[in-house]
């Protein structure tokens, strides 16, 4: 490929420490090879003159792009790209490049070349050729959004969106709009109702009660959904986003208790209700006063959710002096506003906190009630008493419908009793479904306090997500070649986000939510899949750029490792390890991914064909991969590496990989130098060993081509 | 009305102030951010990753990103070392005036080459400090209550080392004057101070920490070493509830402190093969697979259901512990290398003084409440404990206010 037009290296001399130096003289020898001699040698590039310096060549030259080679105190985000764009220029023109350093332990202002510039800077060079083509244009989204959900959260999102202008289907599962739920408390009861009564008369949302999910299909701004109603009619839809804020029924929290078929046993919802009706109380338990025991984490955790409402109804029943009110916890949930307060108060009132450990509370059926068994810490003794009721907690128990409620929007059900697995990457009110948003009892949040900020953050994200129907989104990152595509859609099953779709049969990707991790270019079986300034054969000049000459680094004490950084989090962290003065490891090249869901097996299979003697691939640990599964796709790869390594003959602990997190400075030098020593033990790897036969055998060979011509 | 460039004031640089900066910042409005340290990011920007092999789900790594994207968003106006003097109310929208410290250190000039701390002589005290994000600009501040300048007025060694000639002693404070269409206060909590309880030891022997400083340290030297000494920590016992759940002053639960110690406990257990033991009284619910992550906790980590009530200096320079290992028998004394004070999430001293800025009522137990002062609103722990998802999803909810509240204008 054809180098683009103007490309001009900047090299920093470090203060004049680094000028004469050998090292230096290469580097400028190679930034002249590779920039067609648009090579600028500037004192001391890390001083705001030396940036201005930097801005000033560049529009002088009219240069379009640029590489600054200089020491890691010059990647502040700040001197350089506000320069940049005050110049008029686009800071992302400007590629940094981390190229010297202080000497080692030496207090100097006067820098030296780092051990494998000329590596580094031939990796920028040759990467440059990549620019990519991604342009942003206006692009016409759907902003409909489809609300699953009869409670507070689902409601107030209803509104808020019908608010901000959005059609709103509202499909709740039940007849009713905001059911009666004893556990959440009046207030939230009210303030449920109240909106109700509000969005029964709203124009713009449209209600579906009982309504089913038929079909789901599509992507973020253009989903396409089939609902039934309950008379029967079937609704199209088309929708921007769905916003799903409906919780998981809930059951005792009674499994493995011993409990399970006590008569005298109910829970939380049915006791609060009951309190509420006087009447049914006396026919229930008689006319004399109560005698209720409160156990909650019985099977389970509890939380305080149910600790919330089991102290409102242990007050209410403790106002009656001569009622006997005990309140058995395994731990007291007390992280909820004002809970602690709430429970210190119910004391005072004659409520008896008992705290029991797993199996440390026991229960007997007595006629007209239940005797429990308990060991008394304080005193040491066993201790019993018999009570007419024991009130326990409910816990969230997705039944099959609603997993399956779940699944149909595309959700990956997780064995903790959730829609999705629990990623960081998904916090605050994603889902692994880029468009479908999770909130509430649906992400499995504790209390209605906090779901009105997950509602009102969702309210942000559709915003983001839709605009008013038109938005500004990239075009032409994922690139499908329609020769090699077999539609085999391996690229719709693995994308972590839910981003690749299909139009007219074709995989496409959707922009609106596509990360960039590359993990359908990385899975694609028929290596069709492309990112846009991020191909295959990038990383692979890179590779070979990096490789240089492998043999000469690697004779010394040092062995040659190639570390795979993914961009989010390991490259995150070198550089904050380099900013704060640790010095690069020798021995090392590096290559950064955009997620670790783009390290393709090829890549790590050319490194070591290239004659590395050790891969490092370091990735966010698992679960929290920013992209949410990139590192989850790679682990896949890992494994069936190894077994190909072994298969080669070639030990399989030269491929190595760890997670890193952006804040683990001090984790990623750490993990190259223990990869280190491992490449140490293990030697040089046979197929350097081989390079180096070849070169040597070169010495005495004649290259030919095919019509016997002597090449070179 | 829009939020299109409107300027709006937000007062905090930690990851509520910085989210909420951001999300108004992506929504087209221009911000002033606020922070009165030296350098932005906060507690969040302290907080250890705690994963094992897998992530345990901490979130802290949820901080990092938004931090750093704050450094170079060109619509957020940066005013480090500042306080919020004056707020007044001008046509419908705010005046504030900021007190800003001087930089000692030119950002401009200074490229982190360090030579000023070698030659320190105050450099244990704290008088020259490094940003908690490396990418920061300064890259270095001069802490005028430790410099020995500004006691003697003669200590001039970084500055007459400093071969940038960044460092000048004589620049004076500055008052900042901004317009805003709306306020965020994300001011933040403070974290327990537990030096006034006696029988806790903190601050009197070194190995005592609060567990918010074995974060920082671990974060910083990714291993866990003895203040006194150096040495590797083999045992370390966490005290829970430390300023929380008082039966007087502090009688809420500050919501983390489960969720951070037994993370904490488990990743030194599992990574560097520490002995871990956590005192406790009830254990929260985190998390998503809360059972799992119990069940897991309690096979990799002594947890012990007694408060501690005395902390003491021990033979070999180790830390006793007193507790009741059982109702009615004898206390225990056992020795620790280290032990972490779990400390709860206090409401910032500055509140009172906010609130009469702002108009605010205070709220419960000295947090903020958001009142009907309209145009003022609350992001993060000013408002209550929370953890780092929550503090994301009550900053969006702050954005959203802001949003609100001017295009309803």
């Amino acid at each position: 490929m054809e180098q683009p037009a103007k490309l001009g290296v900047f090299l920093c001399q470090g203060g004049g420490g680094a000028a004469d130096s050998l090292a230096y003289k290469q580097l400028h020898w190679t930034a002249e090879a590779g920039a067609g001699g648009l090579v600028f040698d500037l004192p001391q590039i890390c001083q705001a003159e030396g940036a201005a310096e930097v801005v000033r060549l560049c529009r002088e030259n009219n240069l379009q792009s640029a590489i600054v080679g200089a020491c890691p105190l010059l990647k502040n985000p700040g001197t350089l790209s506000r320069l940049m764009r005050e110049a008029g220029l686009d800071p992302e023109a400007a590629q940094v490049l981390d190229l010297c350093q202080k000497p080692d332990g030496e207090g100097t202002a006067v820098c030296e070349v780092i051990p494998g510039a000329q590596a580094a800077l031939s990796q920028a060079l040759c990467s440059q050729v990549y620019t990519g083509e991604i342009v942003r244009e206006p692009r016409q989204v759907a902003t409909g959004v489809l609300v699953v959900g009869d409670g507070l959260a689902a409601l107030s999102a209803s509104r808020g969106l019908a608010q901000a202008g959005h059609p709103v289907t509202l499909l709740t599962p039940g007849r009713r709009l905001a059911p009666v739920e004893p556990l959440l408390g009046p207030e939230a009861t009210e303030a449920a109702a109240g909106l109700a009564r509000e969005l029964e008369t709203e124009a713009g949302i449209t209600l579906l009660r009982q309504g089913r999910l038929l079909s789901f299909s599509g992507g973020a701004g253009d989903f396409r959904a089939r609902v039934r109603d309950r008379g029967g009619q079937v609704h199209d839809l088309h929708l921007g986003a769905v916003v799903m804020a409906q919780g998981p029924p809930r059951e005792l929290n009674l499994p493995g208790s011993g409990l399970e078929d006590c008569a005298a046993v109910m829970g939380l919802s049915r006791f609060l209700s009951l309190l509420d009706s006087p009447e049914h109380l006396k026919r229930r338990f008689g006319p004399k006063p109560l005698r209720v025991a409160f156990a909650l984490g019985l099977g389970r955790e509890s939380d305080s959710l149910n600790l919330r409402a089991a102290a409102r109804a242990a007050r209410r029943v403790a106002a009656d002096p001569k009622s006997r009110v005990v309140l058995f916890t395994k731990n007291a949930k007390v992280a909820g506003s004002g809970l602690e307060e709430i429970t210190q108060q119910m004391r005072g009132q004659g409520v008896v906190m008992v705290k029991f450990t797993s199996g440390g509370l026991t229960a007997s059926e007595r006629a007209g009630g239940v005797e429990l068994v308990w060991d008394e810490e304080v005193l040491g003794a066993k201790l019993s008493q018999e009570f007419d009721v024991v009130v326990v907690d409910e816990t969230p128990a997705p039944d099959r419908a609603y997993l399956e409620l779940g699944a149909s929007l595309g959700l990956h059900p997780a064995p903790g009793r959730r829609l999705q697995p629990d990623r960081v990457g998904a916090l605050p009110v994603f889902s692994g479904r880029g468009g479908v948003l999770l909130l509430a009892e649906a992400r499995g949040t504790g209390e209605p306090e906090r779901w009105s900020d997950e509602v009102a953050e969702a309210l942000l994200e559709v915003k983001k997500l839709l605009g008013q129907g038109e938005v500004l989104a990239e075009a032409g990152r994922v690139r499908v070649d329609r020769k090699r595509c077999t539609i085999c859609l391996t690229c719709v099953r693995v994308c972590p986000q839910g981003a690749m779709g299909r139009l007219e049969r074709r995989p496409v990707y959707n922009p609106l939510v596509c990360t960039g991790c590359g993990t359908c270019a990385a899975e694609c079986p028929m290596e069709a899949i492309q990112l846009s300034g991020q191909e295959d054969q990038r990383y692979a000049d890179e590779i070979g750029a990096a490789a240089g000459r492998v043999g000469d680094l690697g004779a010394g004490s040092h062995r040659d490792l190639l570390v795979f950084l993914c961009a989010q989090g390991a490259a995150q962290a070198f550089k904050a390890a380099r900013l704060a003065g640790a010095p690069r490891p020798r021995g090392v090249r590096l290559v950064e991914v955009p997620c670790a869901g783009k390290l393709d097996a090829d890549l790590v299979l050319e490194a070591l064909g290239r004659g590395f003697s050790g891969v490092l691939a370091l990735h966010c640990h698992e679960d929290a991969c920013y992209c949410l599964a990139g590192n989850t796709w790679f682990g896949y790869r890992l494994g069936h590496l190894h077994e190909l390594l072994r298969e080669a003959g070639l030990e399989p602990e030269r491929l190595m990989a760890a997670g890193v997190a952006p804040s683990q400075a001090a984790e990623v030098m750490g993990r190259i130098a223990r990869a280190q020593q491992q490449l140490a033990r293990l030697g040089p790897s046979p197929i350097q060993a081989g390079a180096q036969v070849r070169e040597v055998l070169s010495r005495f060979t004649l290259e030919v081509d095919e019509n016997y011509a002597i090449i070179g | 009305m829009s939020i299109q460039d409107k300027q709006i004031l937000v007062i905090g640089g930690g990851i509520a102030g910085c989210s909420t900066a951001l999300e108004l910042a992506g929504q087209g409005a221009k911000v002033d951010l606020v922070e009165k340290e030296d350098f932005m990011g906060g507690h969040a920007a302290r907080l250890a990753c705690k994963a094992i092999d897998a992530c345990l789900k901490c979130n802290s790594c949820l901080a990092e990103p938004r931090l750093l994207q704050v450094l170079s968003e060109p619509a957020i106006t940066l005013h480090r070392r500042a306080t919020m003097s004056a707020l007044a109310r001008v046509n419908g929208g705010f005046e504030a005036v900021l007190h800003q410290r001087p930089a000692y250190v030119d950002p401009g000039c200074c490229n982190g080459c360090g030579l000023c701390l070698q030659v320190c002589p105050a450099l244990e005290e704290g008088a020259i400090k490094g940003p908690a994000l490396a990418a920061e600009l300064p890259r270095l501040a001069i802490d005028p209550a430790a410099c020995l300048y500004f006691k003697d007025g003669q200590s001039t060694m970084c500055r007459d080392v400093c071969p940038e000639e960044a460092i000048d002693f004589s620049r004076k404070p500055q008052e900042v004057r901004l317009q805003a269409e709306a306020v965020v206060l994300a001011t933040g909590f403070a974290p327990y101070d537990p030096a006034p309880v006696q029988r806790l030891g903190y601050g009197r022997f070194a190995d005592v920490v609060t567990a918010l400083e074995l974060e920082a340290m671990l974060r910083e030297q990714g291993r866990l070493l003895r203040p006194s000494d150096d040495r590797e920590a083999h045992k370390v016992a966490f005290i829970q509830c430390v300023g929380s759940r008082e039966t007087a002053g502090n009688n809420y639960c500050s919501r983390v402190c489960c969720g951070y110690a037994l993370r904490l406990g488990r990743m030194l257990a599992v990574r560097l093969g520490t002995q871990v033991s956590v005192f406790y009284m009830d254990l929260q619910s985190f998390g998503h697979a809360v059972d799992d992550f119990l069940a897991a906790a309690e096979s990799e980590l002594r947890l012990i259901r007694s408060m501690p009530y005395d902390v003491y200096r021990g033979k070999e320079s180790q830390v006793l512990v007193d507790y009741q290992a059982q109702a009615g028998k004898a206390p225990v004394s056992e020795a620790f290398d280290l032990v972490a004070l779990s400390v709860g999430l206090a409401p910032n001293p500055d509140n009172p003084g906010l609130c009469n800025l702002a108009g605010l009522d205070s709220g419960h137990h000295g947090f903020l409440a958001s009142g009907d002062n309209a145009g003022v609103f609350l992001a993060g722990t000013a408002a209550r404990p929370m953890d780092v998802a929550e503090t994301l999803a009550h900053s969006g909810r702050a954005a959203q206010e802001v949003i609100n509240y001017l295009e309803g204008a």
